[in-house]
């Protein structure tokens, strides 16, 4: 069955389709999407394979709850929830492996963020925007976050996702996004300000 | 929004320059922020930063992906599912589940009146059905029990390839 | 009978022109020569050290008689069954075992039953297979639990396959249990008929090559086999022995173990599986109730028990009955019980339960 057939097909004309039982018209809507799953599964993983598997999961998990897929968001939004959700599980599993505490996290991660900038001794902004000078070096300061804020971080700078959206996909109400989300900027500019001063004593 | 921290300053906080940048404030509280910005550059600063960050990541390169294999993976993955419980159970395996499933939809989208006389008509069904239910699954179970006998004789043989005894359509 | 043994043993040392449907010269040296301990010459037939491509039939008085070709290939051992436009095959090597179909060439474009260029394995969907391939991983052989139930003689044997071979009989040392004959290649090691007989001297299972070459083969069977070992759907060859509470939990019912079990038996495998039908799966999610699989085995003989819940319309309290296979209920649980030995020492078993 060529690709091509489908081209014209809409997201959710080929998602009723697959709720009728369609293998094709979801093996279309996964050719559409694998893509941005994909990258965006690596981004929250680090690794590729990790990331491959982490999207197979999540299709097969789309395939399977597919008719409770109604239409009224996108398609791809309904897949990058069980996406998101899945790899979330999966980190909460290794985590209960390895319980390493960082003390940058906060005790409760639902509070709003606490004003004290005392911890940022003078960062100048301009020293972080000079050093990225190669995009890696972000991405891998965005790999050593904690998962629950790399996620939140990912899902708004990467997939451009609004709060509420975000809320949404992870289940939990907007003010832990946003706090979370200062919390990852709060912990990326400091973890990339400490590479400057590494630089500089170098 | 606009908090004392230090005492002779009274910047924006984390969160609502975050807020601002990502476009999620509004009304007076993305007007004070906005008027705050104009004339503060340390604030100004902090939020390029924080526009830095993201669009420096968006930019770093992404892995390329070969989609097709995915398809394909996908598609293999699903035809070992659907052997592996091509039914949950007896009760979707039988006529009952196929048409208790057939009436739970249609239950959705009728209308209240309709939707009462669907149900009574639904529970008629199930409560006639059921009778049949246990004999076919009884059936099923017969056909289970020959699966495993039969693979007794393949684990006592030592031998995979007797697994091919089984195989259908030979 | 001592003296017709050891000439018989001296004529097959000596090299016989290969003929029949044998080709090329064997690949290995005759090892035969040094090995006339029979427990190890069971060991070496079982698992033979040369390459080479034979027509195999195989029977049990379940499933009845298939033919496949069986090749062995290095680490690999493949047997395949040609279908309509595939091959099936099962290939077992580097300690995992695949079952996946290869799409051959359509007849007219090459030889007939030539693997398509460019076409990997394909992991075989049909639900009865999927649910064997789970349930069938072969036990592998014990040889220290067979020579304590087992004794090993030597005989002249018949020609097999235009080929000289010796017999290596396996015969129980408890009466009422399975003897197996191997009829072994002189020359290579390769086991080319094996046949296993119950309590009274019914066939329970026969393997039988019928043409056997050494010649060199398809390089695309290897590199499928290889891809399908090494792809998501192998499973490990590594014969399970669970604990009873893992197995418990992930079938969702208490798994009992029978109080007797005959003579030399001993529990060599417990493993969660389903069947279709059954709900459960493989590897990650298991909240569903599936079948453990609990086999006894005294080295070649085995016992199989399979547990499995009853859904709770379609219950019949039942207690177990005279008979090759036994199946009962009791409580929730529905059991089925088949083996080699006598049936009243399985339904001495079963009532043990």
């Amino acid at each position: 069955m060529a690709g091509s057939d489908w081209a014209y097909t809409s997201d959710v004309d080929l998602a009723r389709r697959a709720a009728s039982d369609s293998r094709d018209a979801y093996s279309e809507l996964v050719r559409r999407h694998s893509q941005k799953l994909l990258n965006l599964a690596w981004r929250m993983t680090g690794s590729r394979e990790a990331a491959w598997d982490a999207v197979q999961d999540a299709l097969l998990a789309g395939w399977k709850s597919i008719r409770s897929f109604r239409g009224e968001a996108e398609f791809y939004s309904w897949i990058r929830k069980i996406l998101v959700n899945g790899v979330g599980s999966e980190f909460r599993k290794q985590n209960r492996r390895a319980a390493v505490v960082s003390l940058d996290e906060p005790v409760d991660p639902g509070e709003p963020a606490r004003t004290l900038q005392v911890e940022d001794e003078g960062t100048d902004p301009q020293d972080i925007v000079d050093r990225i000078e190669t995009a890696q070096e972000i991405v891998q300061a965005v790999a050593r976050l904690p998962d629950i804020y790399k996620t939140v971080f990912l899902l708004r700078e990467t997939e451009m996702m609004s709060y509420s959206q975000i809320a949404g996909t992870l289940g939990v109400a907007e003010g832990t996004v946003k706090s979370r989300l200062n919390m990852a900027r709060r912990m990326l500019r400091k973890s990339l300000s400490k590479e400057v001063k590494a630089a500089r004593l170098a | 929004m606009v908090v004392c921290m230090k005492h002779e300053c009274s910047h924006l906080d984390d969160e609502s320059l975050g807020a601002y940048v990502d476009g999620e404030l509004h009304g007076p509280a993305q007007q004070a922020a906005a008027d705050h910005l104009r004339v503060c550059s340390a604030c100004r600063e902090a939020a390029a930063t924080l526009g830095a960050l993201g669009s420096a990541l968006r930019q770093a390169e992404a892995p390329t992906w070969d989609a097709e294999a995915m398809v394909a993976l996908v598609d293999a993955r699903i035809s070992a599912l659907e052997a592996e419980d091509g039914a949950m159970g007896c009760a979707q395996a039988t006529p009952l589940g196929r048409t208790v499933e057939r009436a739970s939809r249609a239950l959705r989208s009728r209308r209240r009146l309709a939707l009462r006389f669907a149900a009574a008509a639904a529970v008629a069904v199930l409560v006639f059905a059921f009778c049949v239910a246990g004999y076919v699954c009884r059936r099923e179970m017969a056909a289970q029990d020959k699966i495993l006998v039969d693979s007794h004789y393949v684990v006592r043989s030592g031998n995979a390839g007797a697994l091919l005894v089984s195989y259908p359509g030979r | 009978m001592l003296v017709l043994l050891i000439i018989g043993l001296v004529a097959c040392l000596v090299p016989v022109p290969a003929f029949g449907a044998a080709s090329a010269a064997p690949v290995a040296a005759p090892f035969v020569a040094f090995e006339l301990d029979p427990g190890k010459l069971y060991e070496l037939s079982m698992a033979p050290q040369c390459d080479y491509k034979a027509r195999v039939r195989m029977w049990n008085p379940s499933t009845g008689e298939v033919w496949v070709d069986a090749i062995r290939m290095g680490d690999i051992m493949i047997h395949s069954m040609p279908v309509p436009g595939h091959l099936v095959c099962v290939a077992v090597g580097y300690g995992m075992q695949a079952f996946y179909t290869t799409p051959t060439t359509p007849v007219g474009e090459a030889p007939a039953g030539q693997l398509s260029a460019g076409m990997g394995p394909v992991p075989v969907a049909a639900p009865r297979m999927q649910a064997l391939a789970l349930l069938a991983e072969p036990l592998g052989c014990d040889l220290a639990l067979l020579s304590e139930n087992y004794a090993f003689s030597l005989a002249p044997g018949a020609t097999v396959a235009g080929r000289e071979t010796v017999e290596v009989r396996v015969a129980p040392k408890r009466p009422g249990n399975v003897r197996r004959t191997v009829w072994v290649d002189c020359a290579v090691g390769a086991a080319l008929r094996i046949e296993d007989r119950d309590y009274r001297g019914s066939l329970i299972w026969l393997w039988e090559v019928d043409l056997i070459s050494f010649a060199a083969h398809d390089p695309r069977m290897m590199e499928a086999a290889r891809a399908a070992l090494s792809s998501p759907a192998a499973l490990p060859c590594a014969v399970q022995r669970m604990p009873l509470d893992e197995v418990s939990a992930r079938a969702g019912f208490r798994v009992t173990l029978p109080a007797w079990a005959p003579e030399g038996y001993q529990l060599v495998a417990v493993r969660p599986a389903r069947v279709p039908g059954a709900p459960g799966q493989r590897g990650k999610v298991s909240s569903v109730a599936g079948v453990v699989q609990l086999v006894y085995s005294d080295g070649l003989g085995a016992i199989s028990l399979y547990e499995r819940k009853a859904p709770w319309w379609a219950r019949r309290a039942s207690p177990p009955r005279l008979g090759q296979s036994i199946e009962w209920e009791h409580g929730e649980i529905r059991y089925v019980l088949v083996g080699d030995v006598d049936p009243e020492l399985l339904l001495k078993m079963a009532r043990s339960l």
